[in-house]
């Protein structure tokens, strides 16, 4: 027998999905602050965030935190994969680009 | 058994808790991955050089982000009312799973006339496709996600319309509906990574 999402915790993701949009359009606001002076601190920062509501959409919306192992998993890894390249090319493909710059 | 026992019943004996044929998953992962191709090239192409690095910051400042923010917001929303209807159709209230499928429709039709707005504003702007490589790259992504979108309100539009005759067929199974749905959801977490990387990344 089949356990569906509860309204109550959906609608608690989704509200959590809003608030990390929200934050994350606000972040690109104050970007002027010291911490974020750090070439590709903000981006990391951003990149992460995405990912992050992507798993919650994964496992609450589309329902895998209870499905097989495999799918879970292939899923898992094409976010943490994807995040991952993309947050290497900030880091390393920044410091080329500042380096050519100077 | 009438049609909504027939579907309490299908719905609620999967043995199995895979959501969705596995089949429906390799296309899934196939888009995905397609997908992740795409962004990683977008990557690439940001921090070839210094210059690439100012083109697409410069382009990421003359996107409308208030267009980009609400855009996500609909297609959460959109996304939201899917799981809603899919558990109205779950219980068996075929009603209320009409009117969230519906309303999941007309936030997707948002979002269309959304991107086609910013698309002729950008237009209109003299910012073509062939402006730079941060605009071939935007229109192309863009384009792309927003045929699946057109792909997935079609999808949801067949769904209600046969849910709403109330007649058993191939479109009102479990199977079905639940593909229709984490297709809808695949669009939406798409367009999540897309607006960080067009609209956030400055």
């Amino acid at each position: 027998m089949i356990k569906p999402n509860s309204k109550q915790q959906c609608s608690m993701v989704f509200g959590v999905l809003v608030l990390i949009t929200l934050g994350a359009a606000l972040l690109t606001e104050v970007s002027i602050l010291p911490i974020f002076t750090n070439h590709g601190f903000l981006e990391c920062i951003l990149i992460s965030l995405a990912a992050v509501k992507i798993v919650l959409i994964a496992e609450y919306f589309m329902e895998l935190h209870d499905a097989p192992r495999w799918l879970r998993g292939t899923m898992l890894t094409w976010v943490m994969a994807t995040t991952a390249v993309l947050v290497s090319i900030v880091l390393f493909g920044g410091q080329t680009a500042m380096t050519s710059l100077a | 058994m009438d049609f909504v026992a027939a579907i309490k019943s299908d719905a609620l004996n999967i043995k199995k808790r895979t959501p969705v044929e596995p089949d429906f998953w390799v296309l899934i992962f196939g888009d995905l991955t397609v997908f992740s191709v795409l962004f990683i090239a977008f990557m690439l192409r940001r921090f070839e050089s210094a210059e690439t690095h100012t083109v697409f910051s410069m382009g990421t400042e003359s996107l409308n982000q208030s267009i980009g923010l609400i855009n996500t917001l609909v297609l959460l929303t959109s996304s939201y009312a899917v799981v809603l209807a899919l558990s109205y159709y779950r219980s068996g209230d075929l009603n209320k799973m009409i009117k969230f499928t519906c309303f999941a429709i007309f936030c997707g039709l948002g979002f269309v006339c959304l991107k086609i707005f910013e698309y002729i504003e950008k237009i209109n702007q003299g910012i073509t496709v062939t402006a730079d490589r941060f605009f071939e790259l935007y229109f192309t992504f863009t384009g792309i996600h927003l045929l699946h979108v057109l792909i997935g309100i079609s999808l949801l539009t067949i769904v209600a319309y046969r849910m709403s005759l109330k007649k058993p067929d191939a479109f009102t199974t479990p199977g079905f509906v639940e593909g229709v749905t984490c297709y809808w959801h695949m669009v939406d977490l798409l367009w999540l990574i897309l607006f960080a990387l067009f609209y956030l990344l400055g």
